[in-house]
């Protein structure tokens, strides 16, 4: 099973993405694909949420939704992204959506 | 049961195809199925034929001719980066896709709802194919093998077809781009279509005739009201949608229009008789109750050759659920028919819930009612139509609103009709789909426990067709399940009439099969989709059906999968 972003910020677990310093890059299969697994399928009338090339293709768009606070994605009943989600796929973003 | 009168004498077309061959089945969009031998004796024994996965959702009512299923899909995963569409050219026998087309367009070309492919039932005619795509565009292909044939921009001036419209005000402060939902309709060697984008407040609305042969414009009608005294002129344009001002057929309008919006974003119906196209209508920019300006919210009629202002009706104030309903869009189409005393007739519903018969030539109202229901005593319910005050929170699945918070909170009717009706010539009653989408978490598109996702009306005053019981509110005796029963069902879809029998598809995903006589449920099938979840009682669409001879055809989008698929049904000879 999955380990989710959620389950390790309750665990105290450091993030991926907030290992600063530059020593490790976040990745689209390590960092990215996990947090969009839950609703990938849900998804799939618009993006293939486990396609690397899609989602860098439409990083921007996808983040967009994720950070609209009046109509955020992914719809209930899946859970809203964390602050720490949405900062880690932020950072991804930012950092060139290494695959 | 075998059906007396063709689509060619039902449209008075005398060159109209048979086969479900454009939206609703023909120009006059009757929902009507003229040459299928099925009904209420054999629909049990339909079956499903074949299951199509497409690489995408489909968001339209597909079209079949000879054999052959013509449809789009919404998205496409197999083109670069995802963002585009495709189209499809699949044989009811084999299941087998035997020609297809597709593009790829920029992520930002999309439509505002993430929508890259097209949503609109294609026209297939005359050896040709046309439908729009949420880029603004028109594709026509050949009917036989999808070859490219012509494409012409409306979101961008396309001068080699003789185009001049720029429609892309706002976009570069967020605002979406004009896009192609409209359905075109073909007749006469000519393409209709609407073409805008309602949620740009900046953004000019038209209605498009192309020639069918070349995809060159014929004409353009922009349905912004540009002064309150007078009616617009064919080919005048407003000066916000033009780069470089045209020549002749074209004027330019310097001023500010009266209002902007009124998007037509079903599809056109067109008479054969008068020559004249019906165009719907959605709500203006800035929006409010009814009654709003021209020719917002309602239907207006064009000459179908020379793109001439025929006419406008809006719908009524005091036809809305609450008074305090806006953004009362039309969403479905015109269904032109005749009455028993021969009359051309025009029907029309709208998202604020009212569904009104006209006179095709004068649009004078003949009927109206409401299609949501009330208590027996007349009073509102407060579960139907709800408009969440300010003070709610926005994410908030279902609060509770009372009546008085609901009318006293402008809003969206999210329970009112998207649907066009079918009809049935013999027994002189229209079906209409009810209910909205499911994506609003104050409520969902439907109050099923008192809701219909299906009505069936007289031609004649507009009453219920069906025995009612003496509830309160009053409901359907029979069909149920699935009416009343399902939380959440919606009917988003369209009805389609075969013989004694209607058809229905619903947000479940469902089709059903109900007696057009008294509404019993004859046959179902259940796609899934609702039970997978998302937004306020599962984000899925089952659009259809097309009926052609005995096949019956739906598309859906819905989770999982490819996002959706092809479903083609047909009667099983063997089933006993």
């Amino acid at each position: 099973m999955r380990r989710s972003v959620r389950d390790r910020e309750a665990k105290g677990t450091p993030l991926a993405g907030t290992q600063r310093g530059g020593e490790q890059a976040l990745s689209f299969e390590r960092d990215i694909k996990p947090l969009f697994a839950p609703f990938a399928s849900a998804m799939m009338w618009r993006f293939d949420l486990t396609n690397y090339e899609a989602v860098k293709g439409n990083a921007e768009i996808i983040w967009g939704r994720l950070s609209n606070a009046g109509n955020a994605m992914p719809p209930p009943p899946f859970p809203m992204f964390t602050a720490a989600e949405l900062q880690l796929y932020f950072d991804w973003m930012k950092g060139g959506c290494k695959p | 049961m075998k059906r007396a009168l063709s689509k060619r004498a039902m449209s008075n077309d005398p060159s109209a195809p048979n086969g479900w061959w454009m939206h609703h089945g023909d120009a006059a969009h009757t929902g009507l199925a003229t040459d299928s031998s099925i009904d209420s004796s054999n629909v049990r024994n339909l079956a499903l034929r074949h299951e199509v996965l497409l690489g995408g959702p489909i968001l339209s009512t597909p079209a079949v001719v000879d054999g052959f299923v013509y449809v789009g899909i919404a998205n496409n995963l197999a083109v670069a980066k995802q963002n585009g569409g495709g189209f499809f050219k699949v044989c009811c026998k084999s299941g087998e896709v035997v020609a297809r087309y597709s593009w790829a367009i920029e992520a930002d070309e999309r439509d505002t709802h993430g929508f890259c492919g097209m949503g609109c039932t294609p026209a297939v005619r005359d050896g040709k194919v046309v439908f729009a795509a949420f880029n603004g565009k028109v594709y026509c292909l050949s009917a036989d093998d999808l070859s490219e044939q012509w494409v012409v921009d409306l979101r961008n001036a396309d001068p080699k077809h003789g185009q001049p419209v720029t429609n892309v005000l706002g976009v570069d402060q967020g605002y979406p781009p004009a896009a192609g939902w409209s359905s075109p309709v073909v007749a006469n060697g000519r393409v209709w279509l609407g073409i805008g984008e309602g949620e740009n407040p900046f953004m000019s609305s038209f209605v498009v005739c192309l020639d069918l042969q070349s995809g060159d414009v014929k004409w353009i009608y922009c349905t912004n009201k540009f002064e309150a005294h007078r009616d617009n002129a064919v080919n005048e344009l407003p000066i916000s949608a033009v780069r470089d001002i045209p020549g002749a057929p074209f004027t330019v309008f310097h001023g500010k229009p009266t209002t902007m919006g009124c998007s037509v974003w079903g599809s056109i119906a067109y008479s054969h008789e008068f020559d004249r196209i019906y165009c719907p209508t959605g709500n203006p920019v800035p929006d409010g109750a009814l009654p709003t300006v021209p020719y917002s919210n309602g239907v207006l009629a064009l000459d179908a050759s020379s793109g001439e202002f025929r006419g406008f009706r809006q719908f009524p104030a005091e036809s809305s659920y609450r008074s305090s309903d806006i953004d009362v869009d039309v969403g479905g189409s015109p269904t032109i028919f005749r009455d028993k005393g021969g009359r051309l007739l025009l029907s029309l519903g709208c998202k604020n819930g009212a569904f009104m018969t006209m006179c095709a030539e004068s649009l004078e109202v003949i009927d109206w009612t409401q299609l949501l229901p009330r208590y027996n005593d007349g009073g509102q319910i407060p579960t139907v139509d709800v408009h969440p005050p300010a003070w709610v929170d926005p994410n908030a699945i279902n609060p509770t609103i009372t009546n008085r918070e609901s009318n006293e909170t402008q809003g969206e009717n999210y329970c009112g009709t998207y649907s066009t009706a079918a009809f049935h010539p013999e027994l002189q009653r229209l079906f209409m789909g009810l209910g909205g989408n499911n994506y609003h978490p104050s409520a969902p598109g439907i109050d099923s426990a008192s809701t219909p996702f299906i009505r069936a009306l007289h031609v004649d005053g507009l009453a219920d067709a069906w025995p009612l019981d003496d509830g309160d509110p009053r409901r359907y005796v029979h069909g149920r399940p699935p009416l009343y029963t399902l939380e959440k069902e919606s009917g988003l879809a369209l009805p389609a009439v075969a013989n004694d029998v209607v058809f229905m598809t619903t947000s479940r995903l469902a089709l059903y099969a109900f007696s057009v006589h008294d509404g019993r449920l004859l046959w179902q099938d259940l796609l899934g989709g609702m039970e997978t979840g998302g937004m306020n009682g599962g984000y899925g669409y089952c659009l259809g059906p097309a009926i052609c001879g005995d096949w019956v055809v739906t598309g859906s989008l819905m989770f999982g999968a490819s996002g959706g698929s092809l479903r083609i049904y047909t009667l099983d000879r063997e089933c006993p």
